[in-house]
This record gives C-alpha cells, structure tokens and sequence, in this order.
C-alpha cells in the first residue's frame, strides 16, 4: 500500500470540471461549486477540506448522487469506473452504490433505520449484491460488526440504532459501508459529532478497514488535523473552488497558496501551544455574485491589483502539487 | 498577559452534585461531588467529554438550575438559584449557538437597550452612547446596531451575543462551547475577544469546550471532568506537559495532530464512558483505565495533591507513564504512509 500511485494511473474516480449551482427566484443561479477538477487514486485517501460554504460537502453529494432538492450539477463530469456518475440512470447507480461505492455520513443516527435492527441493514447490502443467502449475509454482518471492533458481535447485531451510543452507531455505519468491499468510500465529516477520545477510535478503525479491503477514501472535513491523520493527498477548497492540492504532508510542511497559508495561521495546533493565532479578515465572498479574480482576494495579504481580474486556474508548483494563486512564486518564493 | 493569582476565589462551588431522577426510581448522577474554584481576574477552562456534566456545572453556577446537594459561593458568600437582580447581573453566559440564543425579530439595537433599561445599568438618554461603547468593545461597528441576527455571520453574531452578556457588566462570564460552531479562520477572533476583555474589564471566566487545543490557546487553568468528577485540576502548561490522571493521559494523546502521526498503534482509549445512571464502583474511570489495579475498583478516589496548583483524582497518579508514544509533543516525519 506503501507504493506511491502515479498519476499516470487511470484513477478510480476523476471529477472533471465541476460546477453545482442552485436556482434563485430571479433566474440567476448562485454557484456552489465552481469548475473543480480532481482524482482519487485506487486505494488513496482523499482529503477535501474547507470551512463551511466552501462548497465540500456539495461535491461529495452530487458524486454520491445525493444532493438536496433544487441543487443542481450545471457542468461537468465525475468518472468512476469508466462510467459518468453525473448523468447515469437512477438503476444503474443503484447497481454502483453499495458494493462499489459508500457512503459514511456524519450523523449515523439520522443515516440508519431507526425501525430495524443493525445486523439486518448490514446484511442487505450483501444479499442483494453479492448475493449471499440470509445466513450468509447474516453471518456477514457479525463479522463485520466484530472488526469494527464493538465487543460481543452476535448480541450487538440485534441491536436497534437507539440503543447504541454515538461512537457505535458510527462504527456500523463503517461496517455497513465496508461490507461489500467497495472500491471507494465516500465520508461525509464522519467523526464531527463524536467525542474526542472515541473520534480517535473511529479514525484509526476507518483506515486500518480501508487498508485491509484496498478501498479509497474521499474525505470531507473541515478539521486540518483529521486530514492529516487521515488522508495522503488533499485539495483546500474556498468558496466553491480549489485553492490548492497536493500531498498532505507537502502541503502541511509548505502551503503554496495564501488562504492555505492564512488557514493554517488561524488554526490552533496542538503542538504548538505559543504561537499565536492570526485569524483571517473579512468574509467569504458571496456566491452569487462572486468576484471576477480570485476568490480569496479580498481577504488575502499579499493581494494586488490583477488579483481582482481573471481566471485562476491550477498550475503546477512541483510535482503533483498545484496552487490557483498566479502569484505564488512572488510570494513563496520560487520552486523550493 | 497571565492574570495575577491572589488566591481570591471570585467563585467556587463545594461538593455539588446534581442528581436527576429516572424512571424506574435509578438516579442519574450528572454531578457527583465537584468543589472548583474560580479566581478572580483567570480564565479557567473545563474540559470533558459529552455527558461528563460540564454544562450542568455552567448552569448551576449561572443560576439557571440547582443542586441537588453542595454549595456555591460568590465572593465566599453562599448564593442560591433565586438571585436577586444584582446578583443575577454579576455571572453572565455566553452560549455556544448564538443564532438560538438571540431574538431573529429584534434588531440588535433593542435587544442590547432591553438589558440596559430592565437592569437600569445607565439612565435613558444615555443608552445610545453606552451601546456604541458595547459595540466597540466586542469589536463591532456601530452600524450593526440596526440590523436584524440573521444578518451577521456566525462570529458577528457571537459577538453580538458576547455585548448582550456584557451589557449589565458582570465580574464572572461562563462560556459553554463559544467558538465550536464557528469555522475556523473565526475562531481566533473571538478567543482574542475573550482575551482583550478579560485584559479590559478584569473579568475571570469560565471557558468550556471539547477542543483541547483551543483550550489550550486561551486559559490559565484546566480542569478536567470525567462522567460528574473532576479527575485533574492544573495549570495550563502543567497539565498538558506532564497529566498525572490516566484520562486526562488518553484525553491528550486522542487530540487529533497536525503533524504525522502512527494510525495503527491501538487507539489511546478504548470504549465509551459508561452511563452516569449506572455508574461503576470505586474510580469512575477504571473500566477504561488501563493500570487499572484491583484497589481501583473498590476506593473512589479524591482529587489529591500532586504538584504545584495541580491536583489530581487518581492513587496511582504521578507513578503512571503516559501508555501512547504519541503523548510525546514532537513526533518524527512520515510514520504514517499510504
């Protein structure tokens, strides 16, 4: 797992060009997404970090097909297996999520049926998909109960969602989305609503399960550290677009964009109690009537005038590390 | 910056418990016997998980509830929940969600003159004035007076409800989880607010939250709760480079890292906190706690001497070594590899 994927490599899931906008009563549309383009590499675990309205979650929900009412993908394609996620029909999406796609949402309680017990809506993933009899798949479920590590497996899977605390109503979550192996696994800030010794639990759980079934993982968060402890490569989002994307470790050690930078300046890192916290200035641009130039600028420090005109697109800053500030070797100085 | 310790408690409550009765005739022990004292001019913060009875200690302390047993004490004086409008003035809170704990309907500018006239903390014609100091105080311009709640952004709005508790100019502010709904580039700019105030007008304050390195950014002093118990009380820096409780132990070693980090050594601590309905004999901890010995589940254990202004609930504390390597505050590049 330790070898690097080239990214010559066709990926398991590349999102092209995509915008996602919602209709307003005047006609006009505010865009929640703005053309972002990114690959999820088999077996990669993928950050998409940003603050609220950045439009990660968004992302994650028109790739599993699941955005709310009214909102819309107005362009662009997300290719998952030499099929367009975007515009494919309803049935063969079904076909798609489950065992090769899922989806591990923030808040188990309101993701898992309240009416039936857990061991049974693990199981009908792999009745249905692979499948397996009703003992099977029941048996299944246990095991993948016992992996999660929830003690005494068989008694757990009789249990309704109710009677299960936080931290294990998650971790059959894990197992229900991991239970007919899929290549991906979409997560919706899946450890935001658990305590802080038990998120530990759930993020080492989630990648050694990941590990041991070859599954990639796209990532949203707004928490930095989870990114770190979790994913190997990562895109920053603000509003609506990416800012920059690279390796985490690269881009933690040497932010190569502005708002990057500024995000890391106002985030409190535990290991580094004295230094002091810069916030960010201002506000988030609004989305429908965003700014012509880059996004950030209005807030950014180094801004200057052709800042505010053009577009900003992804150029490379070294291998496999890109950066939307057209200024960054001004700024940072060069290729290092 | 660090506020001047006199040893004048400007609040403490004395063996607290709050008990809730439950069906069936079990009690649920929210707090079980905290005594934590509030010095004048500190920020103290309150650390602990979900259910381990911080938000009902900030309650009782605010008057919003009572105990079922233990004392409060403001300026060494017993106080109950029915406060008189001086004292009610005195300890403010602060909330985590400001947009529920603000009026959608009333412009900011009514809403701060209401406090102002009910507590007739400045006559009349002198209102307009004192608002527009309350507005430069929380770093807001005067502007904002005459706009509706749903017109800010989330730390506006915190800040709106920061001049609310501000307005009757009380000595004790409780915060309960103020920065965790904001975003993060928010954040600092309401810590640094805590902060000026405190500089400002003096305020000693209760500061709780989740979010060990937010805590750490802002306070004093921690004390850490675990299901109705203070299991460690110490200074800011103490606490965080030698913790003398096994929990509070796994606490830090939980906090997710910037830095890389070792994701297939077990997990600081297992399990959940078990239900404060049924609580486990001797100390609370020892179903989780990992030295645990057999006198652990026989004797509760009280909050001891083990240090300099640190305390701590455990009989073995000061003898334990932190059980994870990531304890450890720098940790070597690239464990983590995918």
């Amino acid at each position: 797992m330790a070898v690097a994927v080239p990214e010559t490599a066709e990926p398991l899931l590349s999102v092209q060009h995509l915008s996602i906008g919602l209709p307003r009563r005047d006609g006009s549309w505010a865009l929640l997404v703005r053309d972002i383009s990114f690959d999820v590499h088999a077996g990669v675990r993928y950050g998409l970090v940003g603050e609220s309205g950045s439009g990660k979650s968004m992302t994650l929900k028109a790739i599993a097909g699941l955005l709310p009412r009214g909102v819309a993908v107005m362009e662009g394609e997300a290719w998952f297996e030499g099929e367009d996620l975007l515009t494919m029909p309803a049935h063969r999406r079904r076909r798609i999520m489950g065992p090769r796609m899922a989806m591990i949402f923030q808040e188990p309680m309101t993701a898992l049926n309240p009416t039936m017990r857990v061991g049974k809506q693990i199981a009908e993933g792999p009745r249905r998909h692979l499948g397996l009899s009703k003992q099977a798949a029941d048996e299944l479920a246990i095991e993948m109960i016992r992996r999660t590590g929830i003690p005494d497996p068989a008694r757990r899977a009789r249990a309704y969602p109710h009677e299960l605390s936080g931290g294990l109503r998650q971790r059959v979550m894990i197992a229900m989305a991991l239970s007919c192996k899929p290549a991906l696994v979409l997560c919706d800030e899946p450890t935001t609503a658990l305590d802080v010794t038990v998120q530990d639990q759930v993020l080492r759980l989630l990648a050694q399960l990941c590990e041991e079934m070859g599954s990639a993982l796209t990532f949203v968060t707004h928490d930095l550290a989870v990114i770190s402890q979790t994913c190997s490569r990562l895109s920053v989002m603000y509003a609506g677009r990416i800012m920059e994307k690279g390796g985490v470790r690269e881009v933690y050690r040497a932010p190569r964009h502005p708002y990057t930078e500024a995000l890391f300046q106002s985030a409190p890192d535990f290991d580094e109690p004295h230094r002091d916290l810069v916030p960010i200035p201002g506000l988030p641009p609004s989305l429908t009537n965003p700014p012509p130039g880059c996004p950030f600028a209005p807030r950014c420090r180094y801004a200057v005038e052709a800042c505010n005109a053009g577009p900003k697109p992804l150029t490379r800053v070294r291998e496999g590390h890109l950066s939307a500030c057209d200024r960054v070797g001004q700024i940072f100085g060069g290729d290092s | 910056m660090r506020a001047t310790n006199t040893n004048d408690a400007v609040l403490a409550v004395e063996g607290i418990a709050k008990h809730y009765g439950h069906r069936l005739g079990s009690t649920l022990r929210a707090l079980d016997g905290v005594d934590l004292t509030l010095q004048r001019g500190e920020i103290l913060g309150l650390v602990g998980e979900s259910g381990s009875g911080k938000s009902t200690l900030a309650k009782i302390l605010a008057g919003s509830t009572g105990q079922t047993t233990g004392r409060v004490l403001y300026d060494g004086n017993e106080i109950t929940t029915r406060r008189g409008s001086a004292m009610r003035r005195r300890i403010q809170m602060v909330f985590q969600d400001p947009y529920s704990s603000l009026n959608p309907r009333m412009r900011v500018r009514s809403a701060l003159a209401e406090v102002l006239r009910v507590h007739r903390i400045v006559p009349r014609n002198e209102i307009d004035q004192e608002l527009a100091r309350l507005m430069s105080l929380v770093g807001l311009d005067e502007g904002a007076l005459d706009a509706y709640p749903s017109q800010f952004s989330g730390g506006q709005r915190q800040r709106i409800a920061i001049a609310r508790a501000l307005a009757v100019r009380p000595e004790v502010l409780i915060a309960d989880e103020p920065v965790s709904a904001l975003d993060v580039s928010v954040q600092a700019t309401i810590l640094d607010l805590f902060r000026s105030l405190r500089a400002e007008l003096g305020l000693s304050m209760l500061f709780i939250a989740h979010n060990l390195a937010v805590v750490q950014h802002l306070v004093d002093r921690i004390a850490v709760m675990y299901l109705g118990r203070i299991v460690e009380v110490a200074k800011t820096e103490a606490l965080f480079t030698s913790p003398q409780h096994p929990y509070t132990q796994a606490l830090i070693a939980s906090v997710p890292r910037m830095r890389p980090r070792d994701l297939e050594q077990p997990a600081a601590l297992e399990g959940e906190p078990p239900s404060p309905i049924d609580l486990p004999s001797g100390c609370r901890f020892h179903p989780r706690c990992a030295h645990a010995q057999p006198s652990c589940l026989a004797e509760d254990p009280a909050l001891e001497q083990v240090g300099e202004d640190h305390t701590a609930a455990c009989r073995y504390a000061g003898r334990l070594q932190p059980r994870s390597i990531d304890h450890q505050r720098s940790t070597s590049e690239g464990l983590f590899v995918v």
